[in-house]
C-alpha cells in the first residue's frame, strides 16, 4: 500500500512494516525496538516487543489500559530507572550510530539528553514560562542570554504558544489554562533540540478544544521532529498518527500504517479492539 | 423530663437515643473547647503578665544600656546583640546543614542500615533535652577543645540543637513534591543534582524557610544549654564590631568574644530577690516574647500559604 | 560562548549537540555533591557520639571517685558540701515529681483535646485552632518560669495555704501547659491514622460520635497515643529553665510538691552558674546528672519510636 510522500527508501521500513526491521535493511529510522523485555521486579510488563521508529514520522501507541503501552514509551528515555527493581532486556537501537539505549552500561541520562518527554498531566515547574522553556537548555550548560533567549522563542513559536505568553514570560507558569500549560511542556521539550519525543497521553487531561490544538501541533511538528504517541483514544491515533501499533498483554500485536491498522487489521485482537469489543 | 435511670425497665424509644447521643456528643464537644479556651487563657494571661509587669520599662535607654548593678539604670543592648549575633552563627551553621541532611535522607539514601541509622538518631536527637547539648558542648567545645565561652560556641551548640527540626522540615517539605515535577526535571535530561538544586530545593524553599523560621525561634529563647557553657551573664561590653573602616571591612573576631544573650540576662534578672530586677526580667521577657509569638506566626502563615498553593 | 550544533547524519539538520566538557564537569558536581549531602546527614550521628563520649568520659572519671552503688542508692546529694553525698534518687524524685504533674496536666487535657480535633472539629476549626496551639509551643521556657515563679505561684498560695514560694507544683502544671501542644499533635496524628472505615463501621452501628472515638478510634491508635504520653514524660523529664526558676535549688527527696526540690536539670543549671573548677568532683557531677537525665529521656524516646512505627505499620 503506497504512502504518498513516501521515498523506496521508506518504503521498505513500512509495507510490510516488521519485515523491515528484521532484515535490518538501513531504513530511515530514527529508532528501532528489537525483541524488548521489561520487568518491574518479577512482574514481566514487555514480552519480546518488536518496533520501528521512522524518521520525522508519528508513531502512536494503542492498546488497552495495562497493555504495556506507556511502560514501552518510557523505555525510551529509561524513565524506569528512577526506581529501583526495574530491568530491561532486550534492545532498543537509537540511529543514526546505532547505540542500544536499555544496554546497562549507558548512562539513562544519556538517553534523557536526547530523547524529550511530554506527560499525560501537565507538568510545568514552579517557575516562570521563560524559565521552564530554557530548563532543558540550562540543563545542558547553555546559559548564553541570546542564544536561550532565541531558542525559548522558537521553541515557543514552534509549540503555537509564543503569541499567548510573549508578553507574559516572567510570570509564573501555573497562571497558565491547562492546555496552555501542556503546550509549554512541549515547548520546553522542544527547545533542546530532541531526536525523539515521547508524548504520554499528552491529552487526556485536557477538554476537546485544547485537545484540538495540540493535535494541530503535532500535525505541524511532522517532519521536523520523530514523535512516538501513546493514545487510549483510537481516534485520535487515527488522526494524527502515520503509523500505529497495537498493543496487548506485554505483546506488540500489529504494526503498520495508520490507515491500514484502522480499516484493515491483520489480527483478530486488534480488530476487535478498533471496533471496541474489549478495552 | 424525668431522669432516664428512674425507669430502667423501659426501652428507649429510637428518638430518645438519638437525643441522648446528641447530648453527650454535645457536652464533650464543650468540654473539648473549654479545655481550648482555658489554655488559650493561660497563654494570653502569660503575655498580659508580661506586658502589665514590663511594657513600662522598655525604653530606648533600656535597649541602649548595659546590665548594672542599679536595677533603674541596667539595659540589655550586650544582651540584644549576643542574641542577634549567636543567631546568625546558629542560622548559618543549621539551615545548609540540615537542608543538605533533609535532601540527602529525602533524595539520596539507599535503603539500607546506614540511612536507618542516621534517620533513627535524628528522631532520637530530637528529644534530647537541651541541656544535654549544653553538656556536649561544655566537654568538648570548652573543654576539650579549649575554645572557651564565646559566641562560636554558643552559635555551634544551638545550631546542633536545631538542626533536626530544620531536616524535618525539609524532608516534609521534599516529600510533598509531586512526583511530575522530579519526573520533569529528569525527563529533560537533569543528573541528580540538577534535578534537586534546580527544581526540588527551589519548589521546597517556602517549607524549609517555615522550618528554619520555627528553629530560629527555638534557639532565640533558649537558655539552658548557653548557662551550661558557662556564658558569663554580666557583660558591660560589646564584641568586637562585624564591621570595621579598614579592609577587608568585615572581621571574625566577634566569634571569639564573650557574651550574654537576652533569655540569660532575663533569667539573671528574675533569679534576682529584688522586685525591681523582676521588672527588668519581665521587659527582657517581653520582647523575647514578642520576638517569638511573631517568629512562629510567619512560620505558621507561611504553612497556611503553602497548604493553600498547594491545592 | 555558543552552544555547539552539528549536522544530522540522516536529515542533514543542524542539531543541538551537549558539550562533553559540561557533561564531564557535570558528573564530577554531582559526585561532590553526594558525597556533601550525605556527610551532613551523617554529622547528626557524629553529634550523637559526641553527646555520648562526653556524658560517658566525664561520668567514669565520676564513678572512679563514688560507687554506683551509693550513687543509685544514698538519699543525700550534697556535692559542695564538706560531707559529700551523691544519692542521685534525690535529683530523680524531684523531677519525677514535676514531670508526673505535668502529666496529670497534660495527659487528659491533651486527650481530649486530641479527641475534639480528630473526631468532632470541622476541618476549618480544626485548621484555626492548631496553630494558636502551636503559639503555646512557641513561648521561651524562660519566660514560661518567670509566668511561674510570680504570677502563678502567688495566685496558687491564695488558695493552698501551704505552698511554698518555690514548689514542685506550680513548675509541674506548667510544664503540662508546655508539653500539651507537643502532645495534643503526636496523639491527633496517632488517631487520624486509623482509617475512615473503622470509624464508618462504628457510624453504621449507631455509636455517637463520643463512642466512635472511645471504642474505635482510641483503641486503634492506642500505640501511638501511648507514645504521645511517653513523648510527653520525656520533654518533661528534660525541661529545664521553669524547674530552675520556680523550684528552687535544695536538693531533698521531693516527698511533697508543695515544697520546692531540685531536679536533675536544675542541679546542673546551678552548677554551671557558679565557680566551679574543671575536672572537680562537683564539675563532675553535672555530667553523671547528665548522663542519668540521657539515659531516661532516650528510654522514653525509643520505646514512643517503637511504638509509633507500629501504628505505622498497622495502618
Amino acid at each position: 500500500m503506497l504512502q504518498p510522500g513516501l521515498s523506496e527508501n521508506e518504503m521498505t521500513a513500512v509495507t510490510p512494516a516488521l519485515d523491515a526491521v528484521a532484515s535490518k535493511e538501513p531504513a530511515p529510522l530514527r529508532a528501532s525496538v528489537r525483541n524488548l523485555n521489561f520487568f518491574y521486579g518479577d512482574n514481566q510488563a514487555l514480552k519480546g516487543v518488536e518496533l520501528p521508529i521512522v524518521e520525522g514520522k508519528v508513531t502512536a501507541l494503542i492498546g488497552p489500559s495495562g497493555c504495556g503501552k506507556s511502560t514501552l514509551l518510557r523505555c525510551f528515555n529509561r524513565m524506569h530507572d528512577l526506581y529501583p527493581g526495574n530491568r530491561y532486556q532486550g534492545e532498543i537501537i537509537l540511529y543514526p550510530e546505532g547505540i542500544n539505549i536499555v544496554a546497562p552500561e549507558v548512562d539513562p541520562m544519556l538517553a534523557r539528553l536526547r530523547i524529550g518527554m511530554v506527560f499525560q498531566k501537565p507538568n510545568p515547574f514552579p517557575k516562570s514560562v521563560y524559565e521552564n522553556v530554557a530548563s532543558g537548555l540550562h540543563i545542558r550548560g547553555i546559559r548564553n542570554r541570546s542564544e536561550v533567549d532565541g531558542r525559548v522563542e522558537a521553541a515557543l513559536r514552534q509549540a503555537a504558544l509564543w503569541d499567548e505568553v510573549k508578553d507574559r514570560l516572567q510570570e509564573s507558569a501555573y497562571g497558565l489554562s491547562g492546555g496552555q500549560q501542556q503546550r509549554l511542556c512541549i515547548a520546553r521539550t522542544l527547545a533542546p533540540d530532541p531526536e525523539l519525543i515521547l508524548l504520554d497521553e499528552p491529552t487526556s487531561a485536557l477538554d476537546p478544544i485544547a485537545t484540538a490544538k495540540i493535535e494541530e501541533l503535532m500535525d505541524e511538528l511532522r517532519g521536523a521532529y520523530t514523535i512516538v504517541i501513546v493514545t487510549h483514544n483510537m481516534q485520535q491515533a487515527a488522526r494524527i498518527s502515520d503509523f500505529t501499533a497495537f498493543m496487548h498483554l506485554g505483546h506488540m500485536v500489529e504494526y503498520d500504517v495508520a490507515s491500514l491498522i484502522f480499516t484493515n487489521p491483520t489480527e483478530e485482537r486488534t480488530r476487535s479492539y478498533i471496533t471496541g469489543r474489549f478495552g | 423530663m424525668k431522669p432516664l435511670a428512674a425507669q430502667p425497665s423501659r426501652r428507649l424509644s429510637d428518638a430518645e437515643i438519638v437525643a441522648r447521643a446528641h447530648r453527650s456528643d454535645r457536652n464533650f464537644a464543650i468540654l473539648g473547647l473549654s479545655v481550648l479556651v482555658i489554655s488559650m487563657i493561660v497563654l494570653l494571661s502569660l503575655i498580659v503578665d508580661f506586658m502589665v509587669d514590663g511594657l513600662g520599662r522598655i525604653d530606648l535607654d533600656f535597649l541602649t544600656s548595659f546590665p548594672s548593678r542599679r536595677a533603674s539604670e541596667a539595659g540589655i543592648l550586650s544582651a540584644w546583640v549576643g542574641t542577634t549575633l549567636v543567631m546568625l552563627v546558629t542560622t548559618a551553621l543549621a539551615v545548609p546543614l540540615g537542608v543538605a541532611a533533609g535532601l540527602y535522607l529525602e533524595e539520596y539514601a539507599p535503603r539500607n542500615w546506614i540511612t536507618h541509622l542516621i534517620e533513627i538518631n535524628v528522631t532520637n536527637l530530637a528529644g534530647v533535652p537541651s541541656i544535654i547539648y549544653g553538656l556536649l558542648a561544655l566537654g568538648l567545645f570548652v573543654q576539650s577543645l579549649a575554645m572557651g565561652q564565646t559566641i562560636l560556641v554558643a552559635g555551634i551548640t544551638l545550631a546542633l540543637l536545631i538542626l533536626p527540626i530544620i531536616i524535618v522540615a525539609t524532608r516534609e517539605a521534599v516529600r510533598s513534591i509531586p512526583l511530575e515535577i522530579r519526573e520533569g526535571a529528569y525527563a529533560l535530561g537533569a543528573d541528580k543534582w540538577q534535578t534537586v538544586s534546580g527544581y526540588i530545593l527551589p519548589t521546597a524553599r517556602p517549607g524549609i524557610l517555615t522550618g528554619a523560621i520555627v528553629g530560629m525561634s527555638r534557639a532565640i529563647g533558649e537558655t539552658a544549654p548557653i548557662i551550661t557553657i558557662g556564658a558569663l551573664t554580666f557583660i558591660a561590653f560589646l564584641p568586637p564590631s562585624p564591621v570595621q573602616d579598614t579592609f577587608p571591612f568585615i572581621n571574625f573576631n566577634w566569634l571569639n568574644s564573650p557574651f550574654t544573650v537576652m533569655p540569660i540576662q532575663m533569667f539573671n534578672w528574675v533569679s534576682r530577690p529584688q522586685a525591681a530586677f523582676h521588672v527588668n526580667a519581665a521587659a527582657t521577657g517581653l520582647i523575647l516574647l514578642l520576638m517569638t509569638l511573631l517568629m512562629n506566626a510567619i512560620a505558621i502563615w507561611l504553612r497556611y500559604k503553602i497548604r493553600r498553593s498547594m491545592r | 560562548m555558543v552552544a555547539p550544533v552539528s549536522p544530522d547524519s540522516r536529515t542533514g539538520r543542524l542539531r543541538l549537540t551537549v558539550s562533553p566538557v559540561f557533561l564531564a564537569r557535570r558528573r564530577v558536581v554531582d559526585r561532590i555533591m553526594r558525597v556533601v549531602l550525605f556527610l551532613s546527614a551523617a554529622l547528626s550521628v557524629l553529634v550523637t557520639a559526641g553527646i555520648v563520649y562526653v556524658l560517658l568520659s566525664e561520668s567514669l572519671k565520676f564513678f572512679a571517685q563514688v560507687s554506683i552503688i551509693s550513687f543509685l542508692t544514698d538519699t543525700q546529694w550534697t556535692p559542695v558540701f564538706q560531707d559529700k553525698h551523691f544519692g542521685i534518687m534525690t535529683l530523680v524524685s524531684g523531677t519525677l515529681v514535676s514531670s508526673l504533674i505535668a502529666l496529670l496536666v497534660a495527659i487528659p487535657a491533651g486527650t481530649v483535646l486530641a479527641i475534639y480535633l480528630s473526631e468532632f472539629a470541622r476541618p476549618q476549626v480544626r485548621e484555626t485552632i492548631k496553630p494558636f496551639l502551636e503559639l503555646i509551643a512557641g513561648v521561651p521556657t524562660v519566660a514560661f518560669g518567670y509566668f511561674a515563679l510570680l504570677f502563678l505561684t502567688p495566685i496558687f498560695q491564695i488558695f493552698i495555704p501551704g505552698l511554698a514560694g518555690f514548689n514542685l507544683l506550680v513548675p509541674g502544671i506548667v510544664m503540662g501547659i508546655m508539653i500539651l501542644p507537643y502532645i495534643v499533635s503526636v496523639s491527633e496524628d496517632a488517631m487520624r491514622a486509623v482509617p475512615a472505615e473503622l470509624r464508618e463501621g462504628a457510624y453504621a452501628l449507631g455509636f455517637t460520635r463520643l463512642q466512635t472515638a472511645t471504642r474505635v478510634v482510641i483503641p486503634g491508635a492506642f500505640s501511638g497515643v501511648t507514645a504521645a504520653y511517653i513523648l510527653g514524660m520525656s520533654r518533661a523529664v528534660g525541661e529545664t529553665m521553669v524547674v530552675a526558676i520556680a523550684a528552687g535549688q535544695q536538693a531533698k527527696l521531693a516527698l511533697n510538691p508543695l515544697e520546692g526540690a531540685a531536679t536533675i536539670t536544675s542541679y546542673i543549671v546551678q552548677i554551671s552558674l557558679g565557680d566551679v573548677p574543671h575536672g572537680s568532683i562537683a564539675y563532675l557531677t553535672i555530667f553523671a546528672a547528665g548522663m542519668t537525665l540521657f539515659l531516661m529521656t532516650f528510654a522514653f524516646n525509643i520505646l514512643a519510636f517503637w511504638l509509633r512505627q507500629k501504628y505505622r505499620e498497622v495502618y
